[in-house]
C-alpha cells in the first residue's frame, strides 16, 4: 500500500518572480483525504506561504475550485485516491487572472454576472399586504435546476470560448439569467436580451458542451445557453421586423 | 430596449436552419450521387428522367434550400472555427466577410441554376 | 462588452498573472478534439453543397455534359473525396441530432419528453427521409 503521494502545485508569488512555477510536495497519503485536505496539510505542516481559497469543505460554497490534473474540480469533493499513484498537479482555475498561487481574481466574473441582472424584475412591485407570490410546482420546475449554481466557476475554466474571448459573459452568468427569465414572477427578459443578444452574449458560444460536463451541481449551462439562443434569435427577428416596442417588453 | 449591434443572431438562425437541413439530407445525397451512382450499385435512371425529376417545382425548392442553407450553415461554423484555431480576434472580421460572402454568392448561383434548370 | 462594475483593486498586490491559451488547446482534451472535428464537418458540408451545385449544372447542360460529369465522378479521386465527405456528413448528422435536445425542450402538460427519446426520434426521421429520397430518385 502506497504511503505517500506527490503533489505538484503551480505557484505564483508576484513579489518574488513575475511568472508562475511548480513546486513539489510529498505528503502522507491518508485514506479519504480530499485534494483540499492535502493542500491544508501542506499549509499547516510544510509550507505556510501556500495560498488557496476554501470555506465549507462540503461542496456548497463554491470557493475551492482548482485545476486538478488539468480538469476543473471542487478540491473538497475530489479525493486523492482517485489519482493513485500520483503525482497530482494542482493549478489555479484556467482562464482567470491569478492573484497568488491558487487564488484567482473573480472581479471580471462578478461584473459579468451583474450585467445579466440575475434578480427578479417585476413590472410593478406588489405591496406586502397582497400576500406572497405563489408558484405552482410546474412553474418552479421551469427554472429550479438553474438555481442550483454555486458560482464555483468550474464551467468558466472548462470553456475554451471563455479563454479565447474575454468579453464572453460565460456559462454560469447565462444559466443564472435564464433562471430569472424562466421565473413566472419575472418580467426582465427584455433587459437581459439587451445583454445576451449583444457581443459577448450567448451567441459567442459555439456549443462545446464542456461547461455542463464540468459542473458539479448539474446546472447544465449548455442547455441554458442553447435554449437562450432559440429564444434570443426569435427576439432578434421580432426586433428587426416588428415596429418598435412590439417585441417583448 | 435597444436594437442589437450584433448580427450573430441573424447568421445563427441560418446556421441552425442549415444544420437541420444538411444533417437530415446531405448524407443520402453523398451516398447516392457520389458513391452508388458512379460505382454502379444500381441501375440508374436516364438523364432525361432525372432532369424531369429535378424540374419538379418542389424538387427545385428543395434543391435550392439544401444548397443555400448548407452553405450558410458551413459559413457560420467555418468562421468560428477559424477563430478557435487561430486564437486571433483580428481574423474574425475578414473571416466573417469571406464566409458569409461566399455563402451569399453560392446562394445566388444556386438560385440561377435551379431556376434555369 | 464592458463588464467593469467597480475600479480594479490596486492597493497592495495589484499584480495579476494572466495565463495564455496555447494554440494547441483543442489537442489537449478528447472532448475538445471531438468538438473541432464536429466543427470541421462544415468544410465538407460546404464542399458537398458546391458539388451538388455542379451536378445540377451538368444535369441541366444536356446528355453529353451529364455523361462527362459521371465520368468525372467515377475517377478514384472523386470516389475517395465522397467517402471522406460521407464520413464527416454522417458525423455531422449524429452530433447534430444528439445535441438537438439541448435547445429543444418538449413539455406535454407536466411530462417532459426525455432527451434520449428526442435523439432517437431525430435518427428515425433521418433514416425515413433518406429512404424516401433514395426511393424517389432510384425509381424514376
Ligand atoms: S453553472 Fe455549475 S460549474 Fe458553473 S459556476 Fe454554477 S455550479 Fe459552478
Ligand atoms: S470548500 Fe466549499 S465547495 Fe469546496
Amino acid at each position: 500500500m502506497q504511503k505517500s503521494i506527490k503533489i505538484e502545485v503551480k505557484r505564483y508569488i508576484p513579489e518574488k518572480q513575475p511568472t508562475p512555477f511548480y513546486q513539489e510536495y510529498e505528503i502522507p497519503l491518508e485514506p479519504k483525504w480530499g485534494v483540499l485536505d492535502a493542500l491544508t496539510y501542506i499549509k499547516d505542516e510544510m509550507d505556510g506561504t501556500l495560498s488557496f481559497r476554501w470555506s465549507c469543505h462540503m461542496g456548497v460554497c463554491g470557493s475551492c475550485g482548482m485545476m486538478v490534473n488539468g480538469q476543473p474540480a471542487l478540491t473538497c469533493a475530489t479525493f486523492l485516491e482517485e489519482y493513485l499513484p500520483g503525482p497530482i498537479r494542482i493549478e489555479p482555475l484556467d482562464h482567470f487572472r491569478v492573484i497568488r498561487d491558487l487564488v484567482i481574481d473573480t472581479d471580471d466574473f462578478m461584473g459579468k454576472l451583474k450585467r445579466v441582472k440575475p434578480w427578479l424584475i417585476p413590472v410593478e412591485e406588489k405591496p406586502l399586504s397582497e400576500g406572497e407570490n405563489k408558484q405552482t410546482p410546474a412553474e418552479l420546475a421551469a427554472f429550479k435546476q438553474y438555481t442550483l449554481c454555486i458560482n464555483c466557476l468550474l464551467c468558466y475554466s472548462a470553456c475554451p470560448v471563455v479563454g479565447l474571448n474575454e468579453t464572453f459573459v460565460g456559462p454560469a452568468a447565462i444559466a443564472l439569467a435564464q433562471r430569472y427569465n424562466y421565473d413566472s414572477r419575472d418580467q426582465g427578459q427584455a433587459e437581459r436580451h439587451d445583454v445576451l443578444l449583444d457581443h459577448g452574449g450567448a451567441f459567442d458560444c459555439t456549443l462545446i458542451g464542456e461547461c455542463s460536463r464540468a459542473c458539479p451541481k448539474h446546472v447544465d449551462p449548455t442547455g441554458a445557453i442553447q435554449r437562450y439562443k432559440a429564444d434570443g434569435a426569435l427576439e432578434y427577428w421580432k426586433r428587426l421586423i416588428l415596429p418598435r416596442g412590439a417585441a417583448s417588453k | 430596449m435597444k436594437k442589437s449591434q450584433n448580427n450573430d443572431p441573424f447568421w445563427w438562425s441560418f446556421f441552425g436552419a442549415g444544420g437541420v437541413f444538411s444533417s437530415f439530407f446531405v448524407p443520402i445525397h453523398v451516398l447516392l450521387l457520389g458513391l452508388a451512382l458512379p460505382l454502379g450499385w444500381w441501375l440508374w435512371p436516364e438523364h432525361e428522367s432525372l432532369l424531369e425529376l429535378a424540374r419538379h417545382p418542389l424538387a427545385r425548392i428543395y434543391l435550392f434550400l439544401l444548397i443555400a442553407l448548407s452553405l450558410f450553415h458551413a459559413a457560420h461554423r467555418i468562421r468560428f472555427t477559424l477563430h478557435d484555431l487561430l486564437l486571433a480576434h483580428s481574423v474574425d472580421k475578414p473571416a466573417a466577410f469571406a464566409c458569409y460572402g461566399g455563402a451569399i454568392i453560392g446562394t445566388l448561383y444556386a438560385m440561377v441554376t435551379v431556376w434555369t434548370l | 462588452m464592458d463588464t467593469q462594475t467597480q475600479a480594479p483593486y490596486k492597493r497592495f498586490r495589484p499584480e495579476r498573472y494572466k495565463p495564455q491559451m496555447a494554440l494547441s488547446w483543442w489537442w489537449q482534451k478528447p472532448t475538445y478534439l471531438l468538438y473541432i472535428l464536429r466543427e470541421l464537418t462544415s468544410v465538407f458540408v460546404a464542399t458537398y453543397a458546391v458539388i451538388l451545385l455542379l451536378t445540377l449544372r451538368a444535369l441541366g447542360a444536356g446528355g453529353e455534359a451529364w455523361s462527362d460529369w459521371l465520368t468525372t465522378l467515377q475517377s478514384p479521386g472523386m470516389i475517395a473525396l465522397h467517402l471522406v465527405i460521407l464520413l464527416f456528413a454522417v458525423y455531422h448528422s449524429l452530433t447534430w441530432f444528439s445535441l438537438a435536445p439541448t435547445a429543444l425542450v418538449l413539455r406535454i402538460k407536466d411530462y417532459t419528453v426525455p432527451a434520449k427519446a428526442l435523439v432517437v426520434a431525430h435518427v428515425v426521421i433521418w433514416l425515413l427521409c433518406s429512404i424516401a429520397i433514395a426511393a424517389i430518385v432510384l425509381t424514376r
